[in-house]
């Protein structure tokens, strides 16, 4: 009995004093530190292993690349002070920005270039970034400053794909493992890695000798926050300075909130419905396939009222889409998409031969995109007012992705949602109406299969042409001609929405990255 | 003792076996793990290539087999999202998740023992009846729920304590934990309380129970017949009786704590096992589930050998042969 008295007295007493020895940390300097809440943690420190928002968003904190999209989704020299296309479309030279230092204090040559490239296109490693720098055919450094990249053919996307890839200092990557790599996180950038505690924060710094403007934040925390109560409730708390991914139910809380700010803006993710579109569908076995007719997918476009979705199942938190190509991309044009009319439906589909309507399974999932499954069965029940029947089959993301994928031939009918920030309208029309060709990897989320040789043709001329404002009309004749044969069947883009202290100023971007240069005191 | 300590050490062999075969086969049904990984406009050529790195290309008796080999060694696979082995990612867990545990734990030993002898011993007293209602309250009101009640009333509105997070972390004696500042103790608070609530409840009502019980058994009249007070019969005698089925309870609660703070991790946005193992489930994550399960397992066969040997500190009739 004794023993354990003692015992408990000892332990109790090592914990007392380590409470006391804890106190002599350091105070956090609380003035010059921006704090942002994000919704999920960065996935790895290795830099090009995953191309996904929030570690893309961390890591341009560090490394940069040779040119940045601006907010007028204007391509701008960062590492390279300038480029140029040849003629053909084919050679594109970039002249390196002199002096700019490795955070170990090293210059950045074109060296340091090449061998980030070659290390991004790397077909051994997982690196997510090949596809950023499948388009070169070789890097030649004629010195220090000049990097020529040749390329197997004209790339509409080039300059997109270069400012995704991050350059790294050379001696750090060349014959290292992942694990070395991702231990040296010395880039360019306006901050330095500080420390990382996995699933809490993730501590940077500002890099004393960085090259350009410098920021008003010299500290900068990024917390990942997944479960969005507890963001609202920590942003509230006032804990953080930003929040990323306000919630639609917690928008108005807010808003609402003394000391905070709601920023919104229209996102890049379009939501969007896919029909079958093959004549010769194997999901009609017996008889034609209703949805190969053009007129039955116009039909089942004017059966949706869009608007009435966007104010009562996403409580006005979603902007009218009329075109697959986002504003402000090569090629966008606001298509004038008839409006909600159901009594033209059902005269559509009775001329179209189906005037009692048909059968479909109408798949979504319910755990990707916001409010998915309200959206889903929103359309469901309007389709049912026109007469067709159907059976929505929702599904969790693991399983939906797999079970829609253009490979598989498993839809008919589904709901679903895609971004694209190359700024570029020829990528989303290449992915999503261009005839699916494995080959050439076009068409890979045209998932109701949709073919017409025209479009295709269009998109094809598109892809070659390197001169962007010829690119552009050939764009806009393709999604024009596509469009109103409704392949996609246009719903809604989703709204970007961020929480702020109303002490600091910061504009939301069209590509949803939060850099804390960004941000300034008002 | 030796054969008794190396039969539950085989027992926990197979159990861990069990484990991983189900958790195993039936993880396959929670989606392909490559489609999560790969970009959703990612070619044939690309997700083939990443199936094969992942060894997902092969039959899945196969990749078992594959699995229990590098088991052998120590191995218990590579997490397909963080290419790190998964073992090495639960314990880095570890430490965050066993703060939580421990706090609570104490909440619980401390707060619902010396509450359920009174209830026990005064049965009929107003603030008998009123811990007892308040225990129901514990019992019935789902963990969220309390999570979120007290991230909005002490950190929304009081301000007194923050809302999510883990705090500083301290070095005391070479061991790193938020348990060393004071900060970390700020931070530990609401977590700590909301995974013991529901706990402090049920222990708090099995210990009452046993109590009264007790009390009415011969040896408590005698006891008192010899005039020993009132303190000395509840703490001495009677508690030590009444114990047995708390400790087995409370043995596993406290696992069961450690298995699965999943809900209470994820509101706190704590950086412990629990949010890792919710996290991995809906990448489809399968190295991560498996060793996570198994791991669990073999700590419950552990807990209830250490709940056995405490039965026979507690009550020298019983014995481990």
């Amino acid at each position: 009995m004794r023993q354990k008295k003692l015992l408990s007295l000892v332990l109790s007493l090592t914990l007392l004093l380590g409470v006391f020895f804890g106190l002599d940390m350091p105070a956090q300097a609380e003035d010059d530190q921006l704090v942002i809440g994000m919704a999920s943690d960065i996935l790895s420190m290795d830099p090009y292993k995953f191309d996904e928002g929030p570690t893309n968003q961390f890591m341009r904190h560090i490394f940069q690349a040779l040119v940045m999209i601006d907010q007028d989704l204007v391509f701008q020299p960062l590492l390279a002070e300038s480029f140029e296309q040849s003629e053909d479309g084919l050679t594109w030279t970039f002249n390196l920005r002199k002096g700019v230092l490795f955070h170990d204090g090293s210059e950045l040559t074109s060296k340091d270039v090449k061998a980030s490239m070659e290390l991004a296109n790397n077909p051994d490693s997982p690196s997510a970034f090949s596809i950023y720098t499948g388009a070169i055919k070789e890097i030649e450094t004629p010195d220090d400053y000049t990097v020529i990249f040749h390329l197997k053919a004209v790339d509409t996307i080039f300059l997109f794909e270069l400012s995704n890839v991050y350059i790294l200092k050379a001696e750090n990557i060349v014959d290292k493992t992942e694990e070395e790599i991702a231990d040296n996180p010395v880039g360019t950038g306006p901050y330095v890695f500080v420390e990382q505690v996995k699933e809490d924060h993730i501590d940077l710094k500002y890099n004393e000798d960085y090259w350009g403007e410098e920021p008003e934040f010299k500290n900068v925390r990024f917390r990942p926050i997944s479960n969005p109560a507890t963001r609202t409730a920590t942003m509230l708390s006032g804990e953080i300075d930003f929040m990323m991914d306000v919630p639609v139910r917690d928008a108005e809380r807010l808003a609402n909130a003394e000391g905070i700010e709601l920023l919104t803006r229209q996102g890049l993710r379009e939501i969007y419905v896919n029909l079958d579109a093959r004549p010769d569908s194997p999901h009609f076995p017996e008889g034609e396939n209703p949805m190969a007719n053009a007129k039955v997918r116009e039909a089942m476009f004017l059966a949706i009222d869009r608007e009435t979705i966007i104010k009562n199942v996403m409580n006005g938190h979603a902007y009218l889409m009329n075109s697959i190509v986002p504003q402000g991309y090569v090629g966008e044009e606001d298509l004038d998409m008839p409006e909600y009319n159901p009594e033209k439906a059902k005269e559509l589909l009775a001329e179209a031969g189906y005037p009692d309507g048909f059968e479909i399974t109408f798949d979504a999932p319910n755990d990707r995109y916001v409010n998915d499954a309200e959206i889903a069965q929103a359309v469901a029940a309007y389709w049912e007012k026109i007469g067709i029947k159907v059976n929505l089959n929702l599904m969790p993301k693991a399983n939906f992705f797999k079970h829609i994928s253009v490979r598989q031939e498993n839809t008919m009918a589904l709901m679903t949602g895609w971004s694209d920030a190359s700024v570029d309208g020829i990528s989303l029309l290449k992915d999503m109406v261009h005839t699916y060709d494995n080959e050439v990897n076009y068409g890979t989320v045209n998932r109701g299969h949709y073919s017409n040789p025209e479009v295709d043709k269009l998109i094809e001329e598109a892809m070659a042409e390197p001169d962007m404002e010829k690119r552009a009309e050939l764009v806009k004749e393709a999604n024009k001609l596509s469009a109103f044969e409704y392949p996609v069947l246009p719903l809604h883009y989703e709204e970007d929405s961020y929480a702020i202290k109303d002490t600091l100023d910061f504009t939301p971007t069209f590509d949803k990255m939060v850099y804390a240069w960004r941000f300034h005191k008002k | 003792m030796l054969k008794y300590f190396l039969r539950r050490f085989g027992q926990m062999l197979i159990v861990m076996l069990v484990v991983s075969i189900l958790v195993f086969f039936l993880t396959s049904f929670l989606g392909d793990p490559v489609l999560m990984l790969v970009r959703e406009d990612a070619s044939e050529a690309e997700i083939q290539a990443a199936r094969v790195r992942l060894g997902l290309d092969r039959p899945i008796y196969v990749q078992y087999g594959i699995f229990l080999q590098d088991l052998l060694q120590g191995n218990f696979g590579v997490s397909y999202t963080y290419g790190k082995p998964a073992m090495s990612l639960i314990l880095e867990r570890f430490p965050a998740t066993m703060e939580v545990v421990i706090v609570a734990s104490l909440l619980i030993i401390f707060i619902a023992i010396p509450l359920g002898v009174y209830a026990g011993a005064f049965p009929n007293r107003r603030s008998s009846k009123l811990i007892m209602g308040g225990s129901i309250l514990g019992i019935s009101l789902p963990n969220f729920w309390i999570g979120m009640m007290l991230i909005y009333i002490f950190a929304v509105e009081l301000h007194v304590m923050p809302a999510s997070g883990r705090g500083q972390v301290g070095t005391f004696l070479g061991i790193s934990s938020s348990l060393f500042t004071k900060d970390g103790w700020k931070h530990l608070i609401l977590p700590s309380v909301t995974l013991a609530i529901s706990n402090i409840a049920s222990t708090l009502r099995l210990t009452r129970s046993g109590i009264i019980e007790t009390m009415r058994e011969d040896f408590v009249k005698f006891l008192r017949a010899k005039g020993a007070g009132n303190r000395r019969i509840m703490f001495g005698h009677a508690l030590k009786n009444a114990l047995i089925p708390v400790v087995t309870v409370l043995g596993l609660n406290i696992g069961g704590l450690i298995a699965f703070t999943t809900v209470t991790e994820t509101i706190y946005a704590w950086p412990g096992m629990g949010k890792l193992l919710i996290d991995s489930i809906g990448k489809a994550d399968r190295p991560i589930i498996v060793a996570y399960l198994m791991v669990t397992a073999g700590m419950f066969v552990v807990i209830n050998f250490i709940v056995d040997i405490l039965y026979s500190l507690i009550d020298p009739r019983i014995s481990l042969a």
